[in-house]
């Protein structure tokens, strides 16, 4: 229900806006970023370790190397080995896997973010959601919008809270590459409901996406957890345009690393479904 | 509870019956000279009329609806009725019987005005006991430059001092540091839920069909309560109960028409009044096929009707209708409010005046799409008040007098339901759960007069609130997660709230034109908004006090110094207040705060305060009027739960606040307005450092509200050019010309910071301001 989006729209065409330099507060020190997403398929799952730095540093990130990653998921404790070639990230085994329901507790150490000589040690837990099962998925171009928007079929479970992360990808290739481009969901709306085609992923043709005839969509389809979608949706408002109708005080998004580390380190279940875009149109 | 208040009122009774007993003797030499103060053209009522004996240098105000009261020996005496824009009245007068007059006060006159003897009793700032309030009169308003030419009165009370807009150009406003939820705003007697039109910017009253404005930023009377910061209370206009009359306007986006007349002379009135913005007129023109079948407008509409029974009965219906509606190919949005009240004054005796008032007002609002696809799907919320009052004046001598009253409320709360519509929608329904609630309050207030110089005012407001079935409540963990619920029966009350309110206030008059006052004013609020945007929204749903949420307290102190000048010419007040405020309501991080049924599980509650000083000049005769206004404020909260626990500033917190409102008259067909703004800019959380997750730059703060938008300034031009004086025609026609914004002021509106899409590195701050210059024509006529 993005009524407020349209509103904010609407608004936003009365409006002008411009660059402004501001001076900021002193940044303080430098805290871990973590993130990382452990899915049911079985690959050489990737958790990233990186650090924060001023807001207007405008400069790379920097990663944080040489860390011990391990990985307790109830049933076994997995080290997790840093990338050669990519620095600050790290991995587990490549035949490694989520398995629903069961917990996982993520353990770093040896890492010294603010530089003060002494090592810190950082944990995060999360548990491991089922997804809803999905039947398929279609794609269409939508003429008013001037987007390709792609839909589910898939069936709510009436009995469950349930929290949806939906991404995509084109030609086996992931479009969903960020966090501002992920699609998080709750079935507060459609508990139980069938999802008969629901448009939950969407190519934008104004930020030069584009779905050729013949490409195959591959949509995903992922259970994650309350925090998890607390988490997407913190950082979708926090990254978003704020519009002094709708925006409530800006906050900082909660994350599930202890220590003062931001980030997420998240488990899901996933479920895909393929199509070939056909060149069918809608419009409204 | 009930019980309690039945014995309060027996007490107020008892008081003023041994009251009588004591008085008998004074009183039988007593003879009472009442009536309505009205004016005398249009046999309009007037508010707060001053009728002044002056052999005894006593008097009295009008009242609400215009009815005043004064019981004195028989004598001979002078009377002198004034009355702010009217020439006095001075009258010769025996009294020898208990004797109704009917005073009418004539209009003053373009041409008198030059010559002005002016009056005695234009003092009422000095004299009168309450403080922190402020009238304007309509005139004064429409003199007021206004955004698009709009003329707008919340606009115009947030230039005065203690008050200020809450977003650029938008009509919410916080009174001393409150949120614009503290203020009840009343339409004759009826609550306005949402004053705003188009997302804020326009305020719901049509200027033409008010009457008198009153907005109390402290010493709210004991006759209302229920909001912690301020009273705004708007009359309308009766009508013309002489002649049939109308007045109207045709502006750049809006044109406006009242009518107004007696259906039968002095007897029944009428009085019909409407207004309708036009920009989306325009919009079929356009090429573009989602364009010209989109809608973006607002009208309302108020309808009064007025009945003299006799001199001793009088029936007032008043209706006032407002609705927005947007539309275009995919969406479609209604809100709106909707008032009916229904007043029958009543005079027992002359000195015992009644109004009873039966009223309904609804706010509520829908949203939506069109049915056809899987994800369509409507939106509604509504909130809706069913009251009865019953208030008296007792105006036992101009010594002494007493107001008291009982009152019920009955509030149902329907804060959303969402559900999918048509056939292939993949929605259900979701209902947050409608909720009820009753208000009830009694009320004695006692003003008294001592000696020449001192004024005392002190009352008492009980009041009770509960929670009623039909009604589902949720008790919250630890981390505030819903961990129970209990549902009651219809009509089972399941909460009640009672406490009493105080309110004291006294006047010396340290020299004819010098007074000191001060002010001590309790009040509760039982019923709040749940938002936390700046400039809030018409989907804000107003939520109730309930087993998990306590009702809000203030205690608010006020002292203050005015003094007039020049034989009133220029009024001054210096004003400083301190107000304590508990169970503050402020919201978690990230607060989903629309249809979400566990909307209590997003609260935080704690304490704040607010203390400022305001001063204020203003000059109400002669050819330059208006006023200078400056505050220095502060409002803080503590809550616990909310930036670690520290104090932050409120919201509405403004450091300084700076308003010149002048009008000078060039001629009498010219006049040239001018307003002038400066203020703090508001508090704002800004970002101190920012994280990288697989590409995205999330910002990450330190303290809330720690920082501040540029300062604000403005200025508003308006030129009103009346056509020249033809007495043998009734039209009378004029321009106004107004420059909204004269120096292209870039006021931030919005703050944003920015990941640059071309270099994803970069990180930028980018403001959003709303209002270049805007100029605007209107045409207003009056026959």
């Amino acid at each position: 229900m993005n009524a407020k989006y349209l509103i904010s729209m609407l608004m936003l065409l009365l409006a002008c806006t411009e660059r402004v330099d501001f001076e900021l507060d002193e940044a303080g020190e430098p805290l871990l970023v973590v993130f990382g997403e452990i899915t049911s398929d079985t690959l050489a799952h990737e958790v990233s370790l990186s650090k924060s730095a001023p807001y207007f540093s405008n400069q790379e990130v920097e990663m944080v190397s040489d860390a011990q990653l391990s990985l307790n998921d109830g049933v076994q404790t997995i080290q997790l080995t840093e990338d050669p070639m990519r620095p600050g990230i790290y991995q587990t085994p490549a035949n490694y896997f989520g398995v629903v329901g069961r917990q996982y507790r993520l353990d770093i150490s040896n890492v010294d973010v603010n530089s003060d000589g002494e090592w810190e040690t950082y944990r995060a837990e999360t548990v491991m959601k089922p997804t809803a099962p999905v039947y398929g998925a279609a794609v269409v171009y939508n003429v008013s919008w001037e987007g390709w928007e792609v839909g589910v079929f898939s069936k709510d479970n009436p009995a469950t809270e349930d929290y949806y992360l939906f991404k995509v990808y084109q030609n086996g290739v992931l479009a969903t590459d960020s966090l501002h481009n992920y699609r998080a969901v709750d079935d507060r709306f459609f508990n139980g409901n069938e999802l008969q085609g629901a448009f939950v992923q969407y190519f934008d043709e104004e930020k030069g996406e584009y779905v050729a005839k013949g490409d195959t969509i591959t949509l995903e389809m992922a259970g994650i957890t309350k925090a998890y979608y607390e988490f997407l949706v913190g950082v979708d408002r926090e990254t978003g345009t704020k519009v002094p109708l709708f925006s409530g005080p800006p906050a900082n998004v909660k994350g599930n690393i202890s220590n003062g580390a931001l980030g997420f380190f998240a488990v899901m279940e996933v479920e895909r479904a393929s199509t070939i875009f056909t060149g069918a149109t809608i419009s409204d | 509870m009930l019980r309690k208040l039945i014995f309060l009122l027996l007490v107020c009774a008892c008081t003023v019956g041994s009251m009588h007993a004591r008085n008998d003797k004074e009183k039988l030499n007593r003879k009472t000279l009442s009536g309505h103060v009205v004016d005398a053209s249009s046999g309009e009522s007037l508010i707060g009329a001053s009728v002044m004996i002056q052999e005894l240098g006593m008097g009295t105000v009008s009242n609400s609806y215009g009815f005043y009261s004064l019981a004195v020996a028989p004598g001979t005496y002078t009377l002198v009725c004034s009355y702010i824009g009217y020439e006095d009245l001075v009258q010769q007068l025996v009294l020898k019987e208990d004797q109704r007059l009917e005073i009418g006060l004539t209009p003053e006159s373009e041409e008198l005005k030059e010559i002005q003897v002016f009056g005695e009793r234009k003092d009422q700032n000095i004299t009168r006991v309450e403080m922190g309030v402020e009238r304007l009169q309509t005139k004064t308003i429409k003199s007021i430059p206004a955004l698009m030419g709009e003329v707008d009165l919340i606009k115009a009370i947030q230039l005065l001092p203690g008050v200020h807009s809450t977003a650029e150009g938008g009509s919410g406003f916080s009174v001393r540091g409150g949120s614009p939820d503290q203020n009840l705003i009343l339409l004759d007697e009826a609550t306005v839920y949402n004053a705003s039109h188009l997302m804020g910017f326009f305020s719901v009253f049509n200027n033409d069909a008010v009457k008198d404005l009153k907005l109390y930023k402290g010493d709210v009377p004991a006759q209302y309560g229920g909001r912690l910061s301020s009273l705004l209370d708007v009359r309308m206009k009766d009508g013309n109960s002489k002649t049939f009359a109308g007045a109207g306007g045709i502006g750049t986006i809006s044109s406006r028409l009242t009518l107004e007349g007696p259906l039968k002379e002095d007897q029944t009135t009428v009085l019909l009044s409407g207004r309708r913005t036009y920009l989306d007129l325009f919009l079929p023109l356009s090429s573009d096929e989602d364009v010209k079948n989109s809608r973006l407008y607002f009208y309302d509409a108020s309808l009064k009707l007025s009945h003299r029974f006799n001199e001793n009965n009088r029936l007032y219906v008043s209706s006032y209708l407002g609705r927005d509606i947007m539309k275009s190919n995919f969406f479609r949005m209604g809100f709106g409010n909707k008032t009916l009240t229904t007043r029958w004054n009543h005079i027992f005796s002359n000195k015992l005046f009644m109004n009873l008032t039966a009223v309904w007002s609804r706010y509520d609002y829908e949203l939506g799409t069109d049915e056809e696809d899987p994800e369509s799907w409507l939106w509604e919320s509504d909130l809706e008040d069913l009251g009865i009052k019953v208030d008296f004046g007792y105006y036992i001598t101009p010594r002494h007098s007493l107001k008291f009253g009982l009152q019920s409320f009955h509030h149902a709360f329907n804060p959303g339901m969402a559900m999918g519509i048509g056939e292939q929608s993949i929605f259900g329904e979701y209902q947050v759960g409608e909720n009820y609630a009753l208000e009830h309050a009694g009320y004695l207030s006692h003003q008294h007069h001592i000696g020449e110089k001192l004024v005392l005012k002190y009352g008492l407001r009980l009041s009770l609130f509960q929670n009623i079935g039909e009604g589902t409540v949720y008790e919250y963990g630890e981390n505030y997660e819903p961990v129970d619920s209990t549902s009651y029966a219809s009509g089972e009350v399941y909460q009640n709230y009672w406490g009493m309110e105080p309110r004291f206030g006294v006047n010396y008059l340290l020299a004819p034109d010098w007074s000191l006052k001060f002010n001590y004013n309790r009040s509760r609020q039982t019923i709040q908004q749940a938002s936390n945007t700046a400039a809030g929204s018409p989907l804000d749903i107003w939520f109730p006090a309930s087993p998990n949420v306590k009702p809000q307290l203030a205690d608010q102190f006020a002292l203050g110094v005015f003094h007039n000048l020049q034989q009133n010419r220029y009024q001054l007040s210096m004003e400083a207040y301190y107000k304590d405020m508990k169970n503050t309501v402020d919201f978690a991080d990230h607060a989903d705060l629309l249809l979400n049924k566990y909307l209590e599980g997003e609260l935080r509650v704690g304490n704040s305060k607010a203390y400022g000083l305001e001063l204020l000049m203003k000059k109400t005769e002669g050819r330059l009027t208006g006023w200078l206004g400056y505050t220095l404020s502060r409002a803080e909260r503590t809550i616990p739960g909310i930036n670690d626990g520290n104090s932050y500033a409120a919201p509405f917190d403004k450091t300084h606040d700076f308003s010149s409102v002048l009008n000078y008259e060039l001629s009498q067909r010219v006049s040239l307005s001018a307003n002038w703004v400066y203020s703090t800019g508001q508090p704002v959380t800004l970002p101190v450092q920012r994280y990288e997750i697989n590409g995205t730059i999330v910002p990450h703060y330190s303290e809330r509200n720690g920082a501040r938008y540029d300062d604000y300034h403005r200025l508003d031009l308006s030129l009103t050019l009346q056509n020249r004086k033809n007495n043998s025609r009734a039209w009378k026609g004029e321009w106004v010309f107004s420059i909204y914004n004269a120096y292209n002021r870039k006021n931030t509106w919005a703050l944003n910071f920015v990941q640059d899409t071309e270099n994803p590195t970069q990180t930028y701050a980018e403001k959003t301001y709303l209002f270049p210059i805007i100029p605007a024509v209107t045409y207003n006529f009056k026959f």
